[in-house]
Protein backbone atom coordinates (compact mmCIF):
# COMPACT_ATOMS: atom_id res chain seq x y z
CA UNK A 1 0.00 0.00 0.00
CA UNK A 2 1.16 3.59 -0.41
CA UNK A 3 0.87 6.26 2.09
CA UNK A 4 -1.88 8.23 0.57
CA UNK A 5 -4.25 5.32 1.25
CA UNK A 6 -3.59 6.61 4.73
CA UNK A 7 -5.54 9.47 3.58
CA UNK A 8 -8.70 7.50 2.72
CA UNK A 9 -8.98 4.47 5.23
CA UNK A 10 -11.16 4.86 8.37
CA UNK A 11 -11.56 2.06 11.13
CA UNK A 12 -14.11 -0.57 9.69
CA UNK A 13 -15.45 -0.53 13.47
CA UNK A 14 -15.74 3.18 14.85
CA UNK A 15 -15.18 4.46 11.59
CA UNK A 16 -12.22 6.62 13.61
CA UNK A 17 -9.64 8.51 11.49
CA UNK A 18 -6.69 8.87 10.94
CA UNK A 19 -5.73 5.56 11.22
CA UNK A 20 -2.16 5.24 13.16
CA UNK A 21 0.56 3.71 11.06
CA UNK A 22 3.37 1.39 12.08
CA UNK A 23 5.28 0.73 8.61
CA UNK A 24 7.95 -2.24 9.06
CA UNK A 25 9.21 -2.79 5.73
CA UNK A 26 9.07 -0.57 3.00
CA UNK A 27 10.25 -0.69 -0.82
CA UNK A 28 11.19 2.40 -3.13
CA UNK A 29 9.56 1.97 -6.46
CA UNK A 30 11.68 2.38 -9.60
CA UNK A 31 10.99 5.85 -11.26
CA UNK A 32 9.70 4.07 -14.32
CA UNK A 33 7.02 2.74 -12.25
CA UNK A 34 3.62 3.21 -14.40
CA UNK A 35 1.74 3.87 -11.20
CA UNK A 36 3.70 6.34 -10.73
CA UNK A 37 4.06 7.95 -13.61
CA UNK A 38 0.22 8.12 -13.92
CA UNK A 39 0.32 10.06 -10.96
CA UNK A 40 2.81 12.30 -11.22
CA UNK A 41 2.31 16.75 -10.75
CA UNK A 42 -1.43 15.69 -10.85
CA UNK A 43 -2.69 17.79 -8.15
CA UNK A 44 -6.03 15.67 -7.53
CA UNK A 45 -3.84 12.86 -6.32
CA UNK A 46 -2.68 14.73 -3.49
CA UNK A 47 -4.01 14.08 -0.17
CA UNK A 48 -6.59 16.31 0.97
CA UNK A 49 -6.97 15.71 4.76
CA UNK A 50 -3.74 13.55 6.51
CA UNK A 51 -0.76 12.72 5.13
CA UNK A 52 0.43 9.42 6.30
CA UNK A 53 4.12 10.34 5.32
CA UNK A 54 4.92 12.92 7.41
CA UNK A 55 1.86 11.83 10.27
CA UNK A 56 0.59 15.25 10.11
CA UNK A 57 -2.21 17.00 8.79
CA UNK A 58 -2.41 18.85 5.64
CA UNK A 59 -3.51 21.83 7.16
CA UNK A 60 -0.29 21.79 9.58
CA UNK A 61 1.70 20.90 6.72
CA UNK A 62 0.62 24.06 5.12
CA UNK A 63 0.95 26.48 7.76
CA UNK A 64 4.32 24.90 8.11
CA UNK A 65 5.32 25.32 4.17
CA UNK A 66 5.64 21.70 3.41
CA UNK A 67 5.32 21.68 -0.40
CA UNK A 68 4.93 19.42 -3.37
CA UNK A 69 8.06 17.38 -2.83
CA UNK A 70 6.41 15.25 0.04
CA UNK A 71 4.23 13.99 -2.26
CA UNK A 72 6.09 12.94 -5.40
CA UNK A 73 8.25 11.25 -2.66
CA UNK A 74 5.39 9.27 -0.86
CA UNK A 75 4.24 7.72 -4.27
CA UNK A 76 7.16 5.54 -4.82
CA UNK A 77 7.47 4.34 -1.65
CA UNK A 78 5.27 1.28 -1.14
CA UNK A 79 4.71 -0.40 2.20
CA UNK A 80 4.93 -4.10 2.27
CA UNK A 81 3.86 -4.71 5.83
CA UNK A 82 3.00 -3.05 8.88
CA UNK A 83 0.50 -2.48 11.16
CA UNK A 84 -2.31 -0.02 11.41
CA UNK A 85 -4.28 1.24 14.29
CA UNK A 86 -7.27 3.10 15.40
CA UNK A 87 -6.36 5.97 18.00
CA UNK A 88 -10.33 6.16 19.32
CA UNK A 89 -11.24 2.07 19.35
CA UNK A 90 -7.95 0.60 19.72
CA UNK A 91 -8.63 -1.79 16.98
CA UNK A 92 -5.04 -3.14 15.30
CA UNK A 93 -5.20 -4.31 11.51
CA UNK A 94 -1.98 -5.76 9.96
CA UNK A 95 -0.28 -5.50 6.53
CA UNK A 96 1.08 -8.16 5.09
CA UNK A 97 1.95 -8.27 1.41
CA UNK A 98 0.90 -4.73 0.86
CA UNK A 99 -2.28 -5.24 1.36
CA UNK A 100 -4.01 -3.84 4.80
CA UNK A 101 -6.27 -6.73 6.29
CA UNK A 102 -8.72 -4.16 7.38
CA UNK A 103 -11.97 -6.69 8.52
CA UNK A 104 -13.47 -6.18 12.37
CA UNK A 105 -12.78 -9.50 14.37
CA UNK A 106 -16.30 -9.83 14.96
CA UNK A 107 -17.00 -10.66 11.54
CA UNK A 108 -14.68 -13.87 12.11
CA UNK A 109 -16.37 -15.19 15.00
CA UNK A 110 -19.83 -14.81 13.47
CA UNK A 111 -20.04 -14.94 9.53
CA UNK A 112 -16.79 -15.71 7.60
CA UNK B 1 -34.31 -10.81 9.16
CA UNK B 2 -31.43 -10.02 7.75
CA UNK B 3 -31.37 -9.79 4.03
CA UNK B 4 -28.47 -11.28 2.38
CA UNK B 5 -25.74 -14.41 2.72
CA UNK B 6 -25.44 -13.95 6.78
CA UNK B 7 -24.22 -16.44 8.31
CA UNK B 8 -24.15 -18.53 5.22
CA UNK B 9 -21.21 -16.26 3.56
CA UNK B 10 -18.74 -18.24 5.45
CA UNK B 11 -19.21 -20.89 2.88
CA UNK B 12 -19.76 -18.88 -0.14
CA UNK B 13 -16.26 -16.85 0.95
CA UNK B 14 -14.05 -19.67 1.03
CA UNK B 15 -15.38 -20.86 -2.24
CA UNK B 16 -14.34 -17.79 -3.77
CA UNK B 17 -10.76 -17.75 -2.25
CA UNK B 18 -10.66 -21.43 -4.08
CA UNK B 19 -11.94 -20.35 -7.38
CA UNK B 20 -9.42 -17.20 -8.64
CA UNK B 21 -7.66 -19.29 -11.21
CA UNK B 22 -10.88 -20.07 -13.17
CA UNK B 23 -13.19 -17.06 -11.38
CA UNK B 24 -12.95 -15.13 -15.30
CA UNK B 25 -13.12 -18.09 -17.84
CA UNK B 26 -16.20 -19.72 -15.85
CA UNK B 27 -17.56 -16.51 -15.27
CA UNK B 28 -17.74 -15.82 -19.10
CA UNK B 29 -19.01 -19.30 -20.05
CA UNK B 30 -21.41 -19.32 -17.34
CA UNK B 31 -22.67 -15.37 -19.05
CA UNK B 32 -22.41 -17.04 -22.84
CA UNK B 33 -19.61 -14.19 -22.91
CA UNK B 34 -21.97 -11.68 -21.99
CA UNK B 35 -20.12 -10.73 -18.54
CA UNK B 36 -17.66 -8.52 -19.87
CA UNK B 37 -20.76 -6.30 -22.05
CA UNK B 38 -22.90 -6.13 -18.53
CA UNK B 39 -19.87 -4.91 -16.51
CA UNK B 40 -19.10 -2.40 -19.39
CA UNK B 41 -22.42 -0.97 -19.33
CA UNK B 42 -22.49 -0.17 -15.76
CA UNK B 43 -18.70 1.36 -16.07
CA UNK B 44 -19.94 3.21 -19.36
CA UNK B 45 -22.84 5.09 -18.10
CA UNK B 46 -20.97 5.97 -14.26
CA UNK B 47 -17.79 7.34 -16.87
CA UNK B 48 -20.50 9.59 -18.89
CA UNK B 49 -21.74 10.76 -15.50
CA UNK B 50 -18.63 11.45 -14.04
CA UNK B 51 -17.60 13.14 -17.09
CA UNK B 52 -20.79 15.48 -17.40
CA UNK B 53 -19.99 16.61 -13.68
CA UNK B 54 -16.49 17.79 -14.94
CA UNK B 55 -15.06 15.29 -12.02
CA UNK B 56 -11.51 15.02 -13.45
CA UNK B 57 -9.60 12.10 -11.83
CA UNK B 58 -11.95 10.97 -10.35
CA UNK B 59 -11.58 8.42 -6.75
CA UNK B 60 -13.16 5.13 -7.54
CA UNK B 61 -14.05 1.99 -5.08
CA UNK B 62 -14.13 -1.14 -6.99
CA UNK B 63 -16.10 -2.64 -3.79
CA UNK B 64 -15.74 -6.76 -4.21
CA UNK B 65 -12.76 -5.84 -6.88
CA UNK B 66 -12.06 -9.73 -7.32
CA UNK B 67 -9.07 -9.17 -9.73
CA UNK B 68 -10.40 -5.72 -11.00
CA UNK B 69 -12.24 -6.14 -14.27
CA UNK B 70 -14.71 -3.83 -13.61
CA UNK B 71 -12.44 -1.36 -12.69
CA UNK B 72 -9.41 -1.69 -15.21
CA UNK B 73 -12.73 -0.97 -17.88
CA UNK B 74 -13.64 2.40 -15.98
CA UNK B 75 -9.84 3.16 -16.30
CA UNK B 76 -9.40 2.79 -19.52
CA UNK B 77 -12.47 4.66 -20.39
CA UNK B 78 -11.77 7.26 -18.10
CA UNK B 79 -8.07 8.00 -15.69
CA UNK B 80 -9.38 7.91 -12.05
CA UNK B 81 -7.42 6.96 -8.94
CA UNK B 82 -8.66 3.39 -8.37
CA UNK B 83 -8.76 1.16 -5.22
CA UNK B 84 -9.41 -2.28 -5.13
CA UNK B 85 -11.30 -3.68 -1.82
CA UNK B 86 -12.58 -7.37 -1.50
CA UNK B 87 -12.37 -9.98 1.03
CA UNK B 88 -10.93 -12.43 -0.65
CA UNK B 89 -6.66 -11.63 -0.45
CA UNK B 90 -6.46 -14.24 -3.57
CA UNK B 91 -8.67 -12.36 -5.81
CA UNK B 92 -6.71 -8.92 -4.90
CA UNK B 93 -3.24 -10.40 -5.08
CA UNK B 94 -4.30 -11.51 -8.84
CA UNK B 95 -5.48 -8.44 -9.53
CA UNK B 96 -5.02 -6.96 -13.27
CA UNK B 97 -4.58 -3.49 -12.77
CA UNK B 98 -1.86 -1.46 -10.37
CA UNK B 99 -3.56 0.07 -7.70
CA UNK B 100 -3.69 0.27 -4.00
CA UNK B 101 -6.24 -2.55 -2.63
CA UNK B 102 -7.68 -3.30 0.79
CA UNK B 103 -9.41 -6.39 2.06
CA UNK B 104 -12.74 -5.36 3.76
CA UNK B 105 -16.31 -6.04 3.46
CA UNK B 106 -19.19 -4.40 2.35
CA UNK B 107 -21.26 -4.06 5.87
CA UNK B 108 -17.54 -2.16 7.48
CA UNK B 109 -16.26 -0.84 5.31
CA UNK B 110 -12.47 0.56 6.01
CA UNK B 111 -12.92 4.52 4.32
CA UNK B 112 -14.02 7.57 5.11
CA UNK B 113 -16.94 9.57 4.65
CA UNK B 114 -17.98 10.88 1.19
CA UNK B 115 -14.10 10.10 0.03
CA UNK B 116 -14.97 8.55 -3.49
CA UNK B 117 -16.71 9.78 -6.71
CA UNK B 118 -18.08 6.34 -7.22
CA UNK B 119 -18.58 3.28 -6.31
CA UNK B 120 -18.82 0.58 -8.26
CA UNK B 121 -19.60 -3.74 -7.79
CA UNK B 122 -18.82 -6.05 -10.72
CA UNK B 123 -20.77 -9.78 -9.68
CA UNK B 124 -20.17 -8.99 -6.15
CA UNK B 125 -22.91 -7.29 -4.67
CA UNK B 126 -24.95 -10.44 -4.35
CA UNK B 127 -22.50 -11.56 -1.93
CA UNK B 128 -23.36 -9.24 0.67
CA UNK B 129 -23.55 -10.94 4.59
CA UNK B 130 -26.12 -8.05 5.54
CA UNK B 131 -27.46 -6.43 2.10
CA UNK B 132 -29.68 -3.34 4.07
CA UNK B 133 -25.59 -2.58 5.98
CA UNK B 134 -23.85 -2.79 2.78
CA UNK B 135 -26.04 -0.50 0.85
CA UNK B 136 -26.31 1.94 3.55
CA UNK B 137 -22.08 1.28 3.78
CA UNK B 138 -21.88 2.41 -0.09
CA UNK B 139 -23.58 5.06 0.59
CA UNK B 140 -21.41 6.40 3.36
CA UNK B 141 -18.15 6.04 1.34
CA UNK B 142 -19.39 7.16 -1.95
CA UNK B 143 -20.04 11.35 -2.84
CA UNK B 144 -21.97 10.84 -5.54
CA UNK B 145 -22.14 7.79 -7.72
CA UNK B 146 -22.96 3.89 -7.09
CA UNK B 147 -22.95 1.25 -10.47
CA UNK B 148 -23.36 -2.44 -9.66
CA UNK B 149 -24.13 -5.35 -11.82
CA UNK B 150 -25.04 -8.31 -9.65
CA UNK B 151 -26.98 -11.88 -9.87
CA UNK B 152 -30.47 -10.74 -9.24
CA UNK B 153 -33.98 -12.73 -8.76
CA UNK B 154 -36.95 -11.93 -11.08
CA UNK B 155 -40.49 -11.23 -9.84
CA UNK B 156 -41.61 -13.18 -12.37
CA UNK B 157 -42.13 -16.36 -11.03
CA UNK B 158 -41.77 -18.44 -14.17
CA UNK B 159 -38.27 -16.62 -14.49
CA UNK B 160 -37.18 -17.02 -10.82
CA UNK B 161 -37.62 -20.64 -11.84
CA UNK B 162 -35.62 -20.56 -14.55
CA UNK B 163 -32.96 -18.65 -13.02
CA UNK B 164 -33.11 -21.57 -9.91
CA UNK B 165 -32.98 -23.95 -13.05
CA UNK B 166 -29.95 -22.63 -14.21
CA UNK B 167 -27.68 -22.53 -11.39
CA UNK B 168 -28.88 -25.90 -9.86
CA UNK B 169 -28.01 -27.67 -12.96
CA UNK B 170 -26.19 -25.17 -15.68
CA UNK B 171 -23.39 -23.46 -13.33
CA UNK B 172 -22.39 -26.85 -11.78
CA UNK B 173 -21.91 -28.16 -15.73
CA UNK B 174 -20.41 -25.49 -17.44
CA UNK B 175 -18.34 -25.29 -13.83
CA UNK B 176 -16.94 -28.88 -14.27
CA UNK B 177 -15.94 -27.97 -17.99
CA UNK B 178 -14.05 -24.75 -16.98
CA UNK B 179 -12.63 -25.14 -12.99
CA UNK B 180 -12.02 -29.27 -13.38
CA UNK B 181 -12.21 -30.46 -9.61
CA UNK B 182 -13.16 -26.50 -8.21
CA UNK B 183 -16.35 -26.68 -10.03
CA UNK B 184 -18.37 -27.68 -6.27
CA UNK B 185 -17.08 -23.90 -5.15
CA UNK B 186 -19.20 -22.79 -8.13
CA UNK B 187 -22.33 -24.98 -6.78
CA UNK B 188 -22.20 -22.95 -3.98
CA UNK B 189 -23.80 -19.94 -6.21
CA UNK B 190 -26.76 -21.61 -5.23
CA UNK B 191 -26.41 -20.49 -1.47
CA UNK B 192 -26.42 -16.72 -3.15
CA UNK B 193 -29.62 -17.57 -5.28
CA UNK B 194 -31.49 -18.47 -2.38
CA UNK B 195 -30.47 -16.01 -0.03
CA UNK B 196 -30.89 -12.68 -2.79
CA UNK B 197 -34.08 -11.08 -2.38
CA UNK B 198 -36.14 -10.78 -5.19
CA UNK B 199 -35.36 -7.71 -7.55
CA UNK B 200 -37.88 -5.59 -6.28
CA UNK B 201 -36.93 -5.16 -3.00
CA UNK B 202 -33.30 -5.03 -4.05
CA UNK B 203 -34.54 -1.78 -5.79
CA UNK B 204 -36.03 -0.35 -3.12
CA UNK B 205 -33.19 -1.49 -0.45
CA UNK B 206 -31.32 1.04 -2.82
CA UNK B 207 -34.17 3.34 -2.88
CA UNK B 208 -33.66 4.76 0.77
CA UNK B 209 -29.94 5.88 -0.26
CA UNK B 210 -29.95 6.35 -3.99
CA UNK B 211 -32.29 8.04 -6.75
CA UNK B 212 -31.89 5.16 -9.05
CA UNK B 213 -31.38 6.72 -12.56
CA UNK B 214 -31.33 3.07 -14.42
CA UNK B 215 -32.48 -0.15 -12.71
CA UNK B 216 -32.17 -2.69 -15.65
CA UNK B 217 -32.65 -6.48 -15.23
CA UNK B 218 -31.38 -8.96 -18.21
CA UNK B 219 -31.31 -12.79 -18.70
CA UNK B 220 -34.90 -13.37 -17.14
CA UNK B 221 -33.99 -10.87 -14.03
CA UNK B 222 -30.88 -13.41 -13.08
CA UNK B 223 -28.96 -10.39 -13.43
CA UNK B 224 -29.82 -6.42 -12.62
CA UNK B 225 -27.74 -3.35 -13.44
CA UNK B 226 -28.44 -0.18 -11.19
CA UNK B 227 -26.96 3.54 -11.88
CA UNK B 228 -27.49 5.76 -8.91
CA UNK B 229 -27.17 8.99 -7.49
CA UNK B 230 -26.43 9.55 -3.50
CA UNK B 231 -29.83 11.38 -2.38
CA UNK B 232 -28.42 14.97 -0.86
CA UNK B 233 -29.82 14.75 2.82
Amino acid sequence: MRYKLIDILACPECKGFPLALDSKKEERLPDNNEFVKKRHNKKSFECSVFCGLKNKSIKTMKSQHIGAEICRDCLYINIISGNLSCTRCKAEYSIVGGIPRMIPKRFFKTNI
Amino acid sequence: MTEGLGRNAKHVYSAYRKMVKSYEKTNQLMTFFRVTAWRKFVTHKIAENLVKDRIKLPRILDAGAGPGFMADLLNKEIGSDVILMDYSIEMLENSVIDCDKVQGLFEAMPFRDNIFDAVIAGFAFHASIDMNKSASEFARVSRSYVGIVSIGKSNNKLYMKLGKLYIDHMIPLIARLSAGKNYVEFKKIRKIYMHIPDNARLSSIFRKYYNIDIFKEIAFGTIYQIIARKKIK
